[in-house]
């Protein structure tokens, strides 16, 4: 069986690993476009002002997986899905009997004037993240930059460049920052901690043009008119699946690419994992591209499994699964956050720079986010994604993830404990 | 690869295990020194009371571990020289959490090293023949054991009170 993967990311790489664990002895290729050999996308941010955690930027060797053809710089031009083959720009072709595309997706940038430009950037690749260190070394320590779109990726970028002395202003079209992780008073303390390092925060305003003198920024204009004075750009608004191989292809596609839960996509043979599909929420049901690190992994994990003979079911992506440490406090959130006003229960706890809010519907929890006091999170993303019937505990579970007659009902213990 | 087991009917809450894998973990691996270390050493397994009722959660070194699927920096790696067990090396530890975040047992937690904040993790207690928790059980709950010989364990211990119901 010959496997063929198209990308070297967090799913790419996953299938490799779950092909391997299966077969030991198929040929596996991945194909990147990416010169550099695999890295870990997540930190990226760590490069732009030389951050220690920078260093573990590559897979090392415990990470590769095993027997695996790499062929970086390789972009794909076509599939043909009817002969089993991928046709390279270079105007090779590899044959392949299980394909995966795993293409992940590429910036999205709403409409701006003079955005994309000289002087705007983006924070996707390790050439992203190059191309924007070199012109901060060039622009200098004293210079002002502006960070459109508040996310994860965003207060990264922001407390990064702020780290390196820059004047930093997020501009954030929603009303707080890392607005799909975090609700109102959950931001509220990352946002103090960001005020408090000297980060400007602007919310429910969009950038509509970028000035510019003499061919460099000078300055943002915002929807309301005003002007930020600016000598750089970051463009943090997310990212659009790379799914136009697929499409090109014949594959069945929306935003992303379609999967069944076996994550095959139209054509049997082929699978799809990672940022480039679009899946089911598992806690909605509701259709989702889903751009995380995490999703990505577990989504190789399944298709690789399947590409080498496994049926293994996908439950679903987490349409939000996040863990993230800004300005020294940890934060973790999964599930739904913002439920609708009706037949949900919400509970919180609110504590100085501590806070828990769990999500119920029924007797099920279906989303949470721990601010301060992380511990012990996983079990509530397990109980999420399998539907634990929790009544009699919600209470004590607010207080924490376990306690003792909760986590003797959960089905997976039996084979350790016994009486 | 043998496993810690755990006979719940034998568990009193009296938390042993946690101090014994705490001194385990600690500079000194001294109890009456360890408890006066900064940072103080953080234990890795938890014990859960309730109703009368005691129950130790302990990391299962998983087959398909998701914390180190999930490791964002590759600190979380299987160490094949010592059967698969499933480690951490805290200088590769960059504190995002994505392992707390994952891991379904709630096992993972946080620490000071070096004075920075990284994950505490079950391992196995490299340094010993028998994991801390264990060896210090008064009351033997806590079995280090091969699957087979644990279910071999299990079914004598079944097959026995059988027998002795029916008198």
């Amino acid at each position: 069986m010959r496997h063929l993967i198209i990308g070297n990311g967090a799913a790419g790489n996953a299938a490799a690993h779950a092909i391997r664990r299966r077969d030991p002895s198929s040929e596996i290729t991945i194909v990147s476009d990416e010169p550099h050999a695999a890295y870990y996308r997540p930190l990226l941010p760590y490069l732009l002002h030389d951050a220690p955690e920078g260093r573990h930027l590559f897979r090392d060797s415990l990470h590769l997986p095993r027997d695996v053809t790499v062929q970086l710089g390789a972009r794909v031009q076509a599939v043909v899905p009817d002969e089993g083959r991928i046709d390279l720009d270079d105007g090779r072709v590899l044959a392949y009997d299980r394909l995966l595309i795993a293409t992940g997706a590429s910036p999205s940038l709403p409409p701006i004037d003079g955005v994309p430009g000289p002087g705007s950037f983006v924070l996707r690749t390790l050439d992203d993240a190059v191309t924007l260190k070199a012109s901060m070394a060039a622009a200098g320590p004293s210079s002002r930059a502006v960070i459109v779109g508040g996310g994860r990726i965003g207060t990264k970028v922001a407390l990064g460049l702020r780290h390196l002395g820059m004047a930093v202003t997020i501009v954030e079209m929603l009303q707080w920052i890392v607005p799909q992780q975090l609700d109102a008073a959950a931001a509220e303390i990352f946002q103090e901690a960001l005020q408090s390092q000297g980060i400007e925060m602007i919310f429910g305003r969009t950038v509509r043009a970028v000035r510019r003198q003499d061919g460099r920024v000078r300055g943002v204009i915002l929807d309301d008119g005003l002007e930020l004075a600016a000598d750089l750009v970051v463009m943090a608004t997310g990212v659009r699946p790379n799914a136009e191989i697929a499409r090109t292809a014949g594959l069945a596609t929306r935003r992303g690419i379609l999967v069944n839960r076996f994550l095959q996509t139209s054509h049997p043979h082929i699978y799809a994992a990672g940022d480039v599909v679009e899946t089911t929420d598992i806690v909605t049901g509701e259709p989702i591209v889903s751009g995380t690190w995490t999703n990505a992994v577990f989504m190789g994990e399944v298709a690789g499994e399947n590409m080498a003979g496994g049926s293994r079911e996908y439950p679903g992506a987490w349409g939000l699964l996040n863990a993230v440490e800004l300005a020294g406090i940890p934060v973790i959130s999964a599930g739904l956050v913002h439920p609708p006003l009706e037949g949900y229960d919400v509970r919180m706890r609110r504590r100085e720079r501590a806070y828990r809010k769990l999500v119920f519907r029924g007797g099920t929890l279906v989303g949470f986010i721990l601010v301060g006091e992380v511990e012990g999170a996983g079990v509530y993303t397990a109980i999420i994604r399998e539907r634990v019937d929790i009544s009699p505990w919600k209470e004590a579970l607010v207080e924490k993830s376990t306690c003792a007659p909760f986590v003797r009902t959960l089905r997976r213990f039996p084979e350790v404990y016994a009486a | 690869m043998k496993h810690i087991f755990v006979r719940l009917d034998r568990c009193t809450g009296c938390r042993e295990c946690e101090l014994a894998c705490a001194v385990e973990h600690s500079a000194s691996k001294e109890l009456l020194t360890a408890i006066f270390e900064t940072p103080p050493p953080r234990k890795r397994l938890y014990v859960e009371s309730g109703d009368g009722r005691s129950v130790p959660i302990l990391c299962r070194h998983c087959d398909d571990a998701p914390c180190l699927a999930a490791c964002l920096s590759g600190a979380i790696y299987r160490d094949r020289a010592r059967e698969g067990v499933v480690v951490q090396r805290a200088d590769k530890c960059i504190g995002c959490w994505t392992c707390i975040m994952v891991c379904p047992y709630g096992v993972i937690g946080r620490r000071l090293d070096g004075g920075r904040w990284v994950a505490a993790k079950c391992d196995r207690c490299p340094d010993r023949a028998i994991p801390a928790c264990v060896e210090a059980c008064p009351t033997k709950a806590l079995v280090y054991a091969e699957p087979e010989e644990w279910a071999r364990m299990a079914r004598r211990t079944v097959a026995t009170t059988l027998a002795g119901q029916e008198g």
